[in-house]
């Protein structure tokens, strides 16, 4: 499953960039996210409880950054496991300046396993652009906060 | 027959339904047990992986929490399940280091009920390396393709190539030969009721107490006895009297008596597990799907003269018996009711990241047959043979009955062109054809569609030997099987009322109104008169290795037993009584529970006194009777035997027939299926009860309808599952319910004792095909050929689209 986008940002890329890559402030934007640990330079644990549909549960797992071009791009891979099924797929942001904002480009290869598969999959796409869209709601919040201060 | 028939024949209200409708049934979730635990399954969420740990901990000390089964405690407890055939692949009741379908069982826990059971489900750590999946049976055949089992070497688990009569012969003296691939797609049964099964064992005896919905084949319980490595004195199942369903899905539970009989072992407590319908969808069972190559040759007159054929069947991750018996269980009927005289089958079972196959109502036939009507329809389109009048051609005559097929099978009874002819009739055939030529003149696509085919009920334990090679078969020691049997117990108590004990297990066809009413006839009594008792229980019961409830077999085999019995036993009550009144035996008879001397309307004695002299004063009785009036009666198909050297087999006891036609329209915008006419005519031999002959032809239809138009049981190409609950597999409603008309012909079976057959596999295993054909026919004028199923909206607006740019009119 393919999900991509673009969010939009009233703020310049080295703002934005520095809020994407700063644990703590994911960890309190990702929906559901009960912790996000760096146990090494661009590794991660993280804790999430989720719901899709009638498909709801807690998964553990791990992000890697792979990729890493300060203020332009970066990717990830990720990986959760929990007891109704399995997330696993790669991810990438593309950050370019516009009309004095920023607009990032992002583009998600997942793949779903389990009861998430059998029973949410119909689902699974159109959960998984609300829980984005959620997630941006909460960085531009964080992005404002920045840029006020 | 011989039978003075009053109540055989008659449709009779079936006992059960004031149990049922007021909620007094006795299903194995309804079972109270003191001290209960409840189990939930771990499953696998991957279609394929390498099983690095498990670890319980967490979850065995989640508050509620008894303990947990890993696979660990599977491979010490445990034995691998026997195969029905010669192999090195090794199943156990839950994954032991490697999981291979998703929904496989990886660990049980056990609390103080299922809520803690599933909550603590997740805190199990299991640490998987995934492997690439394979899901495609043909692409499992590959050299490159992943492997599922290691010991094995080759998905391929299973292989047989059988030859019947001069092949290469008739195919060098045809006119023309026929070939085409065909694909039965994987669907299921979706039974009211799913799996449930309450596990006890008792280590001061040693015994292991089994209560399920398991309904037989009774031959497995040593498979259940294998895979909990117990003595088979030492595995009671016990069934109780309700069932609610099954169609043959159920008897997919055999692997989950193992595992939770192990976890209660293990624990030292009563555990109980039922079936979630997501597990069920997921992991129970389907029938397996079949990929085929056929080749028919024929003169051009439409003469059939020899088919070759290749099967593929993806029978999921593990070859879980009695399978890989699809490819085998039609042996006996593969020309099905045509004359043809030359078969080639090259048999293949194929293992693939699936969830494990077994039977499904018509166990092979609708594979069997959507490739043979299809075949026969392109054949008839070839020559521009009308499909009834290229049937009609081949059908095999009335006279020549019983009938031997090249590959082995006695058709007992039968008049099939009787049977087509009075469907044609009844669907007003030459009517239907009109209809369609104005229909197609104003542009609609509407077809009509046909199938015959030969029903095989009663299994012959037999063929189950095919998948051994000959060589292996010679060899000492080799099981040879035969046999189709069915048990029969019936007693006069001391007050001489009439119980009768049924073996089979039952899960909704009425097998206690049919025994009722097979024993009045034969003792004169009435059937409310009799107490028929239907649950099982394999330590107190007596069985035979055939017993249970499949295969269509309880209208013939258990009537046939029942029949036999109520005549001995008679024949006990007659002795006792002409002793007692200085009379001979011959010349009384009995009538309303008493007795009399030939036509005198006088009663002489009834059964309360013969049974209390039987009972109460043995002394009394004719020399050398034992006392007490019961019968155990096994009655045992004779035409039921072993396969023969040429792999020739009589994989059944009775055989039916089945002649429908039907009529459908499609949509051309959205291609949707509209079944307009539905003509189903049967002969299933003598009818016991015609009421609950036409439930099942209702069933079989609109089972075998989902089958055709709606369900399938989606895997993506990564092996995940993708019908998983009731929103993604389609299961056909009251809506999607064709109007039905139903017409019977009786050719009584010379082999069963009443002239009865079977007919719950029934249409079932035809529908597809003729909903196929009609299909097929409807779409003719616009140039699209279908030859997979299922025919849903979106394949056919597909085919349609893309026939149309192929002819350039898009």
């Amino acid at each position: 499953m393919l999900i991509a986008g673009e969010a939009r940002f009233d703020a310049e890329p080295e703002r934005v960039w520095a809020v994407l890559l700063d644990p703590s402030i994911i960890a309190q934007c990702i929906p559901g996210c009960q912790e996000l640990k760096e146990t090494e330079p661009d590794r991660f644990v993280a804790r999430l409880k989720v719901g899709v549909g009638p498909v709801s549960g807690q998964y553990e797992g791990t992000l890697r950054i792979t990729e890493k071009q300060p203020t332009t791009r970066y990717a990830m891979a990720f990986d959760g496991q929990g007891g109704v099924g399995f997330v696993r797929g790669t991810g990438s942001a593309q950050l370019r300046a516009e009309g004095g904002g920023t607009v990032l480009d992002y583009r998600c290869e997942v793949e779903v396993g389990g009861a998430l598969a059998s029973v949410g999959q119909r689902m699974i796409e159109g959960a998984s652009r609300f829980l984005v869209n959620q997630m941006f709601d909460k960085l531009r919040a964080f992005v404002a906060r920045g840029s006020a201060s | 027959m011989g039978t003075d028939a009053k109540w055989v024949g008659k449709s009779l209200r079936r006992a059960e339904d004031v149990r049922l409708l007021t909620g007094q049934g006795s299903f194995t979730d309804d079972l109270k047990f003191p001290g209960l635990f409840h189990a939930a399954i771990l499953r696998s969420p991957h279609a394929h992986a390498r099983i690095l740990s498990v670890d319980p901990s967490k979850a065995e000390a989640h508050p509620g929490v008894v303990g947990v089964l890993t696979g660990a405690d599977v491979k010490r407890m445990s034995k691998p399940f026997p195969a029905g055939m010669p192999t090195r692949l090794r199943y156990y009741s839950a994954a032991i280091d490697r999981v291979r379908f998703v929904g496989e069982p990886v660990a049980v826990v056990v609390a103080t009920s299922r809520y803690v059971a599933e909550d603590a489900l997740e805190l199990v750590r299991v640490e998987y390396e995934p492997l690439p999946a394979v899901v495609d049976a043909e692409r499992a055949l590959e050299a490159d393709a992943p492997l599922l089992h290691d010991e094995v070497g080759t998905n391929r688990v299973n292989h047989r190539i059988l030859e019947y009569g001069d092949v290469n012969g008739a195919f060098a003296a045809s006119d023309l030969v026929v070939q085409e691939r065909f694909y039965f797609h994987r669907y299921s049964s979706t039974p009211i009721e799913t799996c449930a099964v309450v596990a006890r064992f008792d280590p001061a005896t040693g015994v292991m107490t089994l209560w399920s919905n398991f309904h037989g084949p009774y031959s497995l319980h040593s498979f259940v006895a294998k895979g909990l490595d117990l003595p088979g004195n030492r595995l009671r199942l016990i069934t109780p009297a309700d069932i609610g369903g099954s169609f043959g899905i159920k008897i997919g539970i055999t692997t989950y008596l193992t595992l939770i009989g192990l976890v209660a072992r293990k624990l030292g407590r009563v555990v109980k597990w039922v079936e979630d319908r997501a597990e069920h969808l997921a992991a129970l069972s389907s029938h397996a799907e079949r990929t085929a190559y056929y080749e028919m040759a024929a003169k051009s007159d439409g003469t059939i003269l020899a088919v070759r054929a290749k099967y593929i069947d993806n029978n999921g991750a593990y070859i879980r018996a009695p399978e890989p018996a699809s490819l085998y269980r039609t042996t006996g009927n593969t020309v099905g009711p045509y004359r043809f005289a030359a078969v080639r089958i090259d048999a293949n079972a194929v293992v693939t990241n699936k969830s494990p196959t077994g039977p499904n109502r018509g166990y092979g036939c609708q594979q069997l047959y959507f490739c043979m009507e299809r075949m026969v329809d392109l054949l008839g389109r070839k020559l521009s043979l009308d499909p009834a009048e290229i049937r009609l051609r081949n059908l095999i005559q009335p006279d020549e009955f019983p009938y031997t097929t090249p590959t082995g099978g006695v058709y007992d009874s039968g008049d099939y062109p009787a049977g087509l002819k009075k469907a044609l009739e009844m669907a007003d055939y030459a009517g239907l054809r009109h209809e369609q030529q104005r229909a197609r003149s104003a542009g609609r696509l509407v077809g009509i569609g046909l199938a015959v085919a030969v029903e095989p009920c009663v299994t012959n334990m037999g063929y189950l030997n095919i998948a051994f090679p000959p060589e292996q078969r010679a060899a000492l020691g080799f099981h040879v099987k035969s046999g189709a049997g069915e048990v029969a117990v019936l007693r006069l108590d001391p007050m001489g009322q009439v119980t009768a004990i049924v073996a089979s297990a039952p899960s909704g066809q009425s097998h206690d109104l049919l025994v009722a009413q097979v024993v009045a006839d034969e003792l004169g009594v009435t059937p409310e008169a009799v107490t028929v008792v239907t649950e099982m229980d394999t330590s107190t019961r007596v069985w035979t290795i055939s017993t249970g409830n499949y295969s269509s077999r309880f209208a013939s085999a258990g009537v046939s037993a029942f029949a036999e019995a109520g005549r001995i036993l008679k024949g006990k009550i007659l002795a006792i009584a002409g002793h007692r009144l200085g009379v001979p035996a011959s010349e009384l008879r009995t009538q309303d529970g008493r007795i009399f001397r030939g036509d005198s309307s006088e009663p002489l004695m009834d059964f309360r006194e013969v049974a209390g002299l039987a009972h109460w004063n043995p002394n009394a009785l004719p020399p050398g009777m034992e006392p007490g009036v019961q019968v155990t009666h096994l009655f045992n198909y004779a035409p039921a035997k072993v396969l023969d050297e040429q792999d020739r087999v009589n994989s059944s006891s009775t055989y039916g027939f089945i002649a429908e036609v039907v009529a459908v329209e499609v949509d051309r915008d959205t291609g949707e299926v509209r079944i307009g006419k539905y003509v189903s005519v049967h002969d299933a031999g003598v009818l016991v009860s015609p009421q609950r002959v036409e439930g099942q032809v209702y069933g079989g239809i609109l089972h075998g309808v989902g089958g055709a138009l709606y369900e399938d049981m989606a895997y993506a190409e990564n092996g995940q599952f993708l019908a998983g609950s009731f929103m993604d597999y389609l299961c056909p409603t009251a809506m999607e319910a064709p109007r039905v008309d139903i017409g019977h012909i009786v050719t009584p079976s010379p082999f069963s004792t009443l002239g009865t057959k079977g007919c719950g596999e029934g249409s079932a295993i035809t529908a597809p095909a003729a909903i196929a054909n009609a299909v097929n026919d409807a779409l003719a004028p616009v140039g699209v050929v279908l030859n997979h199923l299922p025919l849903s909206p979106s394949t056919l607006w597909h085919a349609m689209r893309d026939a149309r740019k192929k002819a350039g009119r898009c």
